[in-house]
């Protein structure tokens, strides 16, 4: 009974202290976000990246068990306490030309990858670059640079599409995940899967820099891909 | 599971079939405006590329070219027949050559070429590239199979400055949804009504006259 009493004590004391240690530390962008759950019980909705931590597609897991794939313990804490986490975009805003870049990173192996501003113009359906990414298909900078740096392992995620200059497609999974249960120790399910696709040239041009992402989507999906997609909580 | 390439090239196995042949083609289309060289067309529904090749004042020419054996291939059999050469790979700065419309013709066949992932994944509605065609002065078209429908949608693509200062990037996926999405009023009945036992409908661009 001593003992009994001795673990509750432990779990309630690590619960306070993952509270204390979430209030102090979450941003106020996580807590003004929609919580997905009220409350520390009850069911969470959220969804991530497939970043190749080997997260169980076809199996049930804890919500505890994201930190050891590479999922924030903040985020998890926010999760546990029926909350959302948010990322906060950071992309510089102020330039003007279709033609600006307006970011840039590595991809997977190290190869720069160029985000332009571009356009989209819904009446004549046409444009590139993330005003296009954002305006028509509903996804982030982060996204793509998710998608272009955990794509699916292997020569499967990263794929050439035309020589002469250089076009590559990169792939990855987003996954959608429900969970029901306590605090973090809900029990988690995949229950729906999305692959994203991102389409970037590497050529020269426009003047010596690649003309960069064109676009970037969601499989088979006409338009905008759900919310979830860009809202996971690991980019 | 990510959607596969309903043929795959031999050589960029997530592409299609006809994407290298078409990026190839866009190459040597771009680097012979100069004699006059216009890629008529490219027949690709029997599923072995037809490409007709013409230049000023002579009968035109059919190839039967492997997609995968390269420009350098490709060029060779096509020079065969007349003048042409192979666009530099970084020749596509606006120029005054490169907004006449075989230039822009040019440019249409090697975007076509290096985004066919808008053919199988990009969609809900599977959809196939059968044949690209132009008149070499106002538009190309390009015929898009709906393959659940069982007919065929001839989106015209205006040639003028097309391609010329880089705000067209990303009209594969354009043309293959204009396709898709096109509403029943804004469809012709293309000319001859019915091409390979298929019902085959015209229309323009969205935005722009469907007629």
């Amino acid at each position: 009974m001593r003992k009994v009493n001795a673990r509750r004590y432990a779990v309630a004391s690590a619960t306070l202290g993952l509270a204390a240690g979430l209030f102090a530390a979450a941003p106020a962008s996580a807590m003004t976000a929609a919580p997905s759950a009220q409350g520390t019980s009850g069911d969470v909705e959220f969804s991530v990246f497939d970043n190749g931590s080997g997260i169980p597609r076809n199996s049930s897991f804890r919500l505890a068990d994201l930190g050891r794939h590479g999922i924030p313990d903040s985020a998890v804490k926010q999760l546990g306490a029926g909350r959302a986490p948010r990322t906060v975009e950071t992309e510089n805003t102020t330039l003007s030309g279709p033609d600006d870049v307006v970011g840039q990173w590595k991809d997977r192996d190290g190869w720069t990858v160029y985000m332009r501003r571009g356009y989209y113009d819904p009446v004549r359906d046409r444009g590139f670059g993330l005003t296009k990414i954002e305006q028509k298909h509903n996804l982030t900078m982060k996204a793509v640079r998710a998608t272009t740096q955990y794509p699916r392992p292997g020569a499967a995620g990263k794929q050439k599409f035309a020589g002469y200059p250089d076009t590559w497609n990169y792939f990855t999974d987003v996954l959608h995940v429900k969970c029901s249960g306590w605090w973090i120790f809900r029990t988690c399910r995949v229950d729906k899967v999305q692959a994203v696709r991102a389409g970037v040239d590497f050529h020269v041009k426009i003047p010596m820099l690649p003309k960069g992402v064109i676009t970037a989507y969601c499989e088979g999906v006409q338009g905008r891909c759900p919310d979830w997609v860009k809202n996971a909580i690991n980019i | 599971m990510s959607r596969r390439p309903v043929r795959p090239s031999r050589t960029l196995p997530a592409a299609e079939w006809w994407a290298p042949l078409l990026v190839d083609l866009g190459a040597v289309q771009r680097g012979s405006v100069w004699a006059g060289l216009c890629v008529r067309s490219v027949d690709l529904a029997s599923g072995r590329a037809q490409v007709t090749v013409q230049w000023p004042g002579t009968p035109a020419t059919t190839l039967l070219p492997d997609p995968d054996a390269g420009r350098g291939a490709l060029l060779q059999s096509i020079a065969a027949a007349g003048p042409a050469r192979l666009a530099a790979a970084d020749d596509d700065e606006p120029t005054d050559s490169n907004s006449a419309p075989l230039a822009g013709h040019g440019w249409l066949l090697d975007e076509l070429g290096r985004r066919s992932d808008a053919w199988y994944a990009y969609l809900a509605e599977p959809v196939e590239l059968l044949r690209v065609q132009t008149d070499g002065h106002r538009t190309t078209e390009v015929a898009v199979g709906r393959t659940s429908r069982c007919d065929v949608v001839e989106v015209r693509v205006p040639l003028a400055g097309l391609g010329a200062d880089g705000m067209d990037a990303g009209l594969a996926y354009t043309i293959v949804e204009r396709a898709v999405t096109v509403a029943a009023h804004d469809l012709r009945p293309a000319d001859p009504a019915v091409q390979g036992g298929r019902p085959t409908f015209s229309t323009g661009l969205p935005g722009e006259e469907p007629g």
